[in-house]
């Protein structure tokens, strides 16, 4: 079993380190009320073991993704880091939606407005801190499939800010009117608004151009 | 999916033999005990039942929970303790996944040796097949009242057969001896 760090140290832990953390875990998953746990729970309590212990690669300090670190001081630090990413993404999202503008697109409206906040209240840090909850029908430029939990929940946000950022760059009427001259019918479609504003601007949509939009 | 079976596998049952045996001090009273043998067959049997009930164990078994249960039963017999033991520990992960983990172990327990006492007069097969069934399928439709009384005097209410009624049969007696 083994995770990476940004700086491509990587720490191997052996699965009798592991267990003892799930079956901590398992305990208070059933508030000591149940001695057993079916494999699909277990399964998905070891996912959550591993993913805590991956969140120590956003750890500034490298001192401490050092070789000496056993499994359980690993999954702890990593269950702090991963908390204050989510306090930290929550805090980013509130603060981002006091401006947010959904510009009539019901899947923009419904992922960020409805779906996020979800995600904030019933997001399981502990027992399944892989699952991300939502299906994040809105698609914005840098999503990736791959990514799960508050990884994919973070990326996700920071692309929103993003696309924000640059779309406020423009007045609020040439944004729905070259919307509605895209297509009539865009506030029931799944698309994303930056990437056709974008592209009436004549931006590429490499991204480069969204980029410099956004510096100024 | 190997790997998935591989490490929870691995989870230790070693520990289980010891903690059955140490039962014998409290079942003594009740003139049952448990040869060495006997415990490895239900540690192995325990282990074995898991796996076909695909869960895992972490920390000490249901067994020794299971014995200390049953130890007093009028229907516990030394020559049948451990077999009765081994089926009762089948029965129990069974019907923990039946009742989707929705009912705790101890709830789970005192249900089912109530009945074993009582509508069962110690027959495993009926507890499994007809009590524990008809409640499952309670517990899977919502019904959640055993969270109140830790799962005693649970199955009057659903319980479809009629029962024997001692107090009518005194009386009955009573009628056609002495009127």
């Amino acid at each position: 079993m083994a995770y990476t760090s940004e700086g491509g140290k990587i720490m191997q832990f052996e699965m009798e380190e592991l267990i003892p953390i799930v079956a901590e875990l398992a305990e208070t998953y059933t508030s000591r009320e149940s001695s057993s746990i079916t494999y699909e729970k277990a399964e998905q309590l070891m996912q959550a073991v591993l993913y805590t212990i991956n969140e120590l690669r956003f750890s500034d300090a490298d001192y401490l993704v050092s070789a000496c670190m056993n499994a359980r001081q690993a999954y702890d630090l990593g269950y702090e880091i991963l908390c204050r990413r989510v306090s930290g993404c929550r805090e980013a999202y509130n603060r981002m939606i006091v401006d947010f503008d959904d510009y009539g697109n019901e899947f923009y409206y419904d992922t960020v407005v409805k779906g996020l906040p979800l995600f904030f209240l019933h997001y399981d840090a502990r027992y399944d801190p892989q699952d991300h909850l939502l299906t994040l029908d809105y698609i914005t430029r840098d999503f990736d499939t791959e990514l799960t939990g508050i990884d994919q929940i973070s990326v996700y946000l920071n692309s929103i800010l993003e696309e924000q950022r640059y779309l406020k760059g423009f007045r609020r009427e040439y944004v729905i009117d070259t919307l509605m001259r895209w297509n009539r019918g865009y506030r029931r479609l799944p698309v994303n608004v930056a990437e056709i504003v974008q592209k009436a601007e004549g931006q590429d949509g490499t991204g480069e151009e969204l980029d410099r939009v956004c510096k100024h | 999916m190997e790997q998935e079976k591989s490490w929870i596998e691995c989870v230790s049952i070693e520990h289980q033999m010891a903690e059955i045996l140490d039962t014998n001090e409290s079942t003594a009273a009740y003139g049952l005990t448990l040869s060495r043998e006997q415990a490895r067959m239900i540690a192995e049997s325990g282990k074995d039942a898991l796996r076909q009930e695909r869960r895992v164990e972490f920390g000490g078994s249901i067994s020794k929970a299971i014995i200390l249960a049953f130890c007093d039963s009028q229907y516990m017999e030394q020559d049948h303790f451990a077999e009765t033991v081994i089926r009762l520990q089948e029965i129990f992960y069974e019907f923990k996944n039946e009742m989707l983990d929705q009912i705790s172990d101890d709830e789970l327990l005192n249900f089912m040796r109530e009945q074993f006492e009582g509508v069962c007069a110690g027959d495993v097969d009926y507890l499994e097949d007809t009590v524990l069934t008809v409640y499952a399928q309670a517990v899977r439709n919502g019904y959640d009242g055993f969270k109140g009384t830790d799962g005693r005097g649970e199955y009057q209410q659903f319980d479809e057969v009629q029962r024997w009624d001692p107090e009518l049969y005194r009386e009955m007696l009573k009628d056609l001896i002495w009127k």
